[in-house]
């Protein structure tokens, strides 16, 4: 095993929790409200549900054998060639996804908060703090999620208390009566992100200290999550009303914006970046830590930490080629992004799991 | 060994080095010093230009001790194709680059408001700097640059008394109306409502009030006041409302929060009660093609000035008194709906409430929704008024004075 590290379940549980909510917290209200327009709640819910059917599956193929990682499990399953090119396959999945998030926070800060920051700046910053991580291992990445989980948690929750007196429910009625279609659409790229997403956790799952206790807290950590993105999505079409949502590029952190107590407690919508700030990184991370697993497992090489470096610059120099603009990335994430995430994340784990399963009873029946 | 630690000490002092060049976050770094705090932005046209016009803070009068003979704002003046264009414009005159991120008020020019605003919103929404906690207004009968450079007594920034002003008279006394950047573009977008913003009014001459010698006079010739709302049909300004007209409209959007109304007594003078608690319920159905709306106000009040001989130790009396307001306000709200429906524009959001009534019959109507809201819509309305104290006296003298006076004829 390359990777000597373990890590505890409740870790397990938070790091599931921030990397649903990673990046979806602050790109869904808009994705969603822009089909389903006050709808977009339904919407969250309906893909929460199929979430939970995602995870479901996984787990299914976890159990396969949970003490092989993802990497270890294809070559296993299909054999050592054909293996090798389904982890080519998840390998370049993984290095897409890690640059996209970050070019996304890069994206972020220079619209909002620091705008005249060259993006290339912040990419850098985030990527080595994540190199760092990736470098102390596993364990040091769950140990620091759970010390900077209650930051992220509280700060979400604090923006939804505080916001509360601002929501205008009449915003949201009459429910399901219009856009019906676009609120069934939506759930398609509302999916790819985070849901899509998870397979990474198969890579992880071998490193939990305990195995039954583990499977639950996959279904604690996404169920949460999904329950605060949804409520986060209420909260922003009821406050700022669907086509205000719709038309905001960082809807959430509007929101934040909007919070006003008695003309005192105010301007503190970086509350919402905090949030966000902590939950991406956890995102990058696992990405990037899971990258460097699959390509140690494939190069043959006896540590994650020997390729970390040089591909966390090739992740930097991909976020920056990767979209030339904010309307191009828009349009990948909404009409592109959801056939390639659902053959990396739902097609290529269900074959892992039909082959395996075949294999299994073809071996109960040759024993027999 | 001693080598390896020299090694371990050179690199950490360069680790530190580095840190100390990429985390000192002052990439943009602007100092109080070095930007000129936007208070109030004007907005006119000139020809096919637009005409910004922007109130800046001058930090010194403000928080300094020494007593100058210069104002507490300065306004500098742009023009450009675009408002973006103009904002920028602004440099060339202003010594400083515009910060916008306090702005209070964004005035605009009638002349431009009838012209159409969604321009300017556009790029309001579109900055980063610019928040959505500023109010909206319109300058009645005027420019906007008239009304950013009137300076203000009490107030030194005038954009702070127009904003204290506005949330004022919203409080005590709902003919006015503060409205704020998403609300605004929310009812532009609405096909069920439409925009109604506050309006301004330069009392006396705007010249003058542009001088530091109006705010030397204990009563300034030249005040700015906030009154009557000002209705739009998708971008563009179309008329004013009356007063009654004002505050019908908040009482059906819920925005009252303290007012008075009056009516006369049975036998000559007046009587006012303070209105301190109000909530309108408004429902809609459509059938058979028919809008309905249905606007229920339920309002408690205190008696807050009697100016005729009225006997307040009956219930009895009370309970006339009461109907009596309710007959009045019901009628005032009538009429002024009525004239607002002939104006063409659902500012009450009347077609907000059908759509959430009846969505189905709301998309075969919602193309044409101002005109059915014109000429077709009925308007019923119900108000229940509960006056529950009567101030700290309960029988009026005048009714003493009254007797005394016909005892001496």
């Amino acid at each position: 095993m390359i990777e000597k590290g373990k890590i505890g379940v409740r870790q397990f549980t938070v790091l599931v929790l921030m990397y649903t909510l990673g990046t979806a917290v602050i790109i869904l209200p808009s994705l969603t409200a822009s089909y389903a327009h006050a709808n977009a709640w339904i919407t969250m819910v309906i893909a929460m549900l199929i979430g939970i059917g995602i995870v479901f599956m996984l787990n299914c193929v976890i159990s396969i054998d949970w003490k092989k990682n993802l990497f270890e499990l294809s070559e296993h399953i299909l054999g050592k060639w054909v293996g090798k090119a389904v982890s080519v396959l998840f390998l370049t999945y993984i290095l897409l996804l890690t640059a996209t998030n970050l070019r996304q926070i890069g994206e972020f800060i220079t619209t909002q908060v620091t705008v005249e920051t060259p993006i290339q700046f912040v990419m850098f910053i985030f990527m080595m703090t994540s190199l760092i991580g990736v470098r102390l291992g596993l364990e040091v990445i769950g140990r620091t999620s759970e010390i900077f989980f209650p930051y992220a948690f509280t700060s979400l929750i604090l923006l939804l208390i505080l916001v509360a007196p601002e929501a205008d429910f009449r915003n949201v009625q009459p429910v399901l009566q219009e856009d019906i279609g676009g609120t069934f659409l939506a759930v398609i790229p509302t999916l790819t992100t985070p849901y899509l997403e998870l397979f990474i956790f198969l890579a992880i799952f071998p490193y939990v200290h305990r195995f039954k206790p583990a499977k639950k807290a996959f279904y604690i950590g996404v169920i949460i999550g999904s329950v605060i993105l949804t409520l986060i999505t209420l909260m922003c079409l009821a406050v700022l009303g669907p086509d205000f949502t719709a038309r905001q590029i960082f809807p959430s952190y509007i929101l934040g914006k909007k919070i006003s107590l008695a003309n005192f407690l105010e301007r503190i919508e970086i509350l919402v970046a905090i949030a966000w700030f902590f939950t991406i990184f956890f995102k990058i991370t696992l990405n990037f830590y899971v990258l460097n697993l699959g390509m140690s497992h494939f190069f043959n090489l006896k540590s994650t930490k020997t390729l970390s470096t040089p591909l966390a610059f090739i992740i930097i120099i991909m976020g920056i080629i990767l979209f030339t603009d904010i309307i191009y990335y828009n349009e990948f994430v909404a009409y592109y992004a959801p056939y390639y995430s659902a053959t990396i994340g739902i097609l290529l784990p269900m074959l892992l799991l039909l082959v395996g399963f075949i294999r299994k009873k073809k071996k109960k029946s040759k024993v027999g | 060994m001693v080598n390896q630690l020299m090694q371990k000490k050179i690199k950490s002092i360069c680790v530190i080095i580095i840190l100390t060049v990429l985390l000192s976050g002052c990439w943009d770094a602007r100092e109080l010093s070095d930007i000129a705090i936007a208070t109030a932005l004007g907005v006119d046209k000139e020809g096919d230009q637009i005409l910004v016009s922007a109130q800046i803070l001058n930090p010194g009068e403000i928080a300094g001790n020494t007593i100058s003979t210069r104002t507490a704002v300065s306004t500098y003046q742009a023009k450009g194709s675009t408002f973006f264009e103009a904002i920028r414009k602004l440099t060339t005159i202003a010594p400083r680059r515009i910060y916008l991120a306090h702005l209070r008020m964004i005035i605009l020019g009638e002349e431009f408001a009838r012209g159409g605003v969604a321009d300017v919103l556009d790029f309001i929404s579109r900055d980063h700097e610019m928040r959505t906690d500023f109010n909206f207004a319109i300058a009645r009968e005027n420019t906007a640059e008239n009304v950013v450079q009137v300076l203000t007594p009490l107030e030194k920034i005038p954009a702070n008394k127009i904003f204290g002003n506005l949330q004022a008279a919203e409080e005590s006394w709902a003919g006015v109306s503060a409205v704020k950047l998403d609300e605004l573009i929310a009812s532009m977008t609405s096909k069920g409502k439409e925009a109604s913003v506050t309006g301004l009014w330069v009392i006396g001459d705007p010249e003058f009030g542009t001088q530091l010698e109006n705010v030397e006079a204990s009563l300034s010739p030249t005040e700015i006041k906030t009154d009557f709302i000002g209705v739009f049909k998708n971008d563009r300004f179309v008329d004013w409302l009356n007063e009654e007209q004002s505050k019908t409209l908040n009482r059906i959007k819920n925005k009252v929060k303290n007012t008075i109304s009056w009516v006369p007594c049975d036998d000559g003078g007046k009587v006012a009660i303070e209105v301190f608690k109000t909530h309108a319920n408004v429902s809609g159905s459509m059938k058979k093609g028919i809008p309905k709306i249905n606007v229920d106000v339920k309002s408690e009040a205190n008696v807050g000035d009697v100016a005729c001989a009225l006997n307040l130790t009956k219930p009895k009396e009370l309970r006339k008194l009461e109907s009596k307001f309710e007959k009045s306000i019901e009628e005032e709200m009538k009429t002024s709906i009525k004239k607002i429906q002939e104006m063409g524009t659902d500012v009450f959001g009347f077609g907000e409430v059908i759509h959430r009534a009846s969505p189905k019959e709301w998309k075969k109507v919602k193309g044409q929704w101002n005109e059915i809201f014109a000429n077709e819509l009925e308007v019923k309305v119900n108000v229940k008024i509960k006056i529950r104290r009567t101030g700290t006296i309960n029988q009026s003298f005048l009714k003493e004075i009254e007797e005394k006076r016909k005892q001496g004829e």
